[in-house]
């Protein structure tokens, strides 16, 4: 069985969210791709007040609620948001980092949704997925007055 | 340090999410440290069942 195999509808998509269902016979599942806005980009495209990125985590779990149909869903996330096992049984300690808010953890424990990455008994290897990019200027750009 | 990657901190903010059904489905969880990035290291998920 290949990706060819299925019957692939596109429930819903805006620029951070794509919810997908696919259907093979009795066998139907759904692909969800989500990126979380960032609370730290403070200016400039990206702005986004905690209040409104929490409002944009709620809106995502009102369109699971209204689009997800089957027990099978796997949600490929960009979240800008750290998660550790306050969290359990949702997600475990593996690789944990503490988390500043609880938006994240709040969307998996509403819609039932759990973080295999987190447990130690699934993930192999390091945890870090982003790299923080350094601000390289170079040299000649320094005005020395 | 590879040509193309970034040099700072590094931190877990990519994930997959799985129902619980998918969840139990679940056999390994890894990331494509091999693959061409900027600062977001692809993760894989491996899982496994028998269609009846």
């Amino acid at each position: 069985m290949t990706i060819r195999s299925f019957r692939i509808t596109t429930q819903c998509a805006d620029p951070r969210r794509f919810f997908a269902c696919l259907e093979h016979g009795s066998l139907v599942f759904h692909l969800v791709v989500l990126h979380a806005p960032c609370l730290s980009k403070n200016k400039g495209y990206g702005t986004r007040p905690i209040d409104a990125i929490a409002g944009w985590w709620k809106e995502t779990a009102r369109l699971f609620t209204d689009h997800i149909t089957s027990d099978l869903v796997w949600v490929f996330v960009d979240a800008n948001a750290p998660i550790n096992q306050e969290f359990s049984p949702h997600a475990g300690a593996a690789g944990s980092e503490e988390p500043t808010r609880k938006v994240l953890g709040e969307f998996l424990q509403a819609l039932t949704l759990f973080v295999p990455s987190t447990f130690e008994h699934f993930h192999h290897g390091p945890h870090a997925t982003w790299t923080l990019q350094r601000l390289q200027v170079p040299q000649g750009l320094y005005s020395h007055q | 340090m590879q040509p193309g990657h970034s040099s700072g901190s590094k931190y877990r903010r990519d994930y997959i999410l799985t129902s619980k059904a998918a969840f139990e489905l679940v056999t390994w969880v890894d990331f494509d440290t091999t693959f061409c990035h900027d600062d977001h290291v692809p993760l894989w998920l491996q899982v496994q069942d028998a269609a009846e």
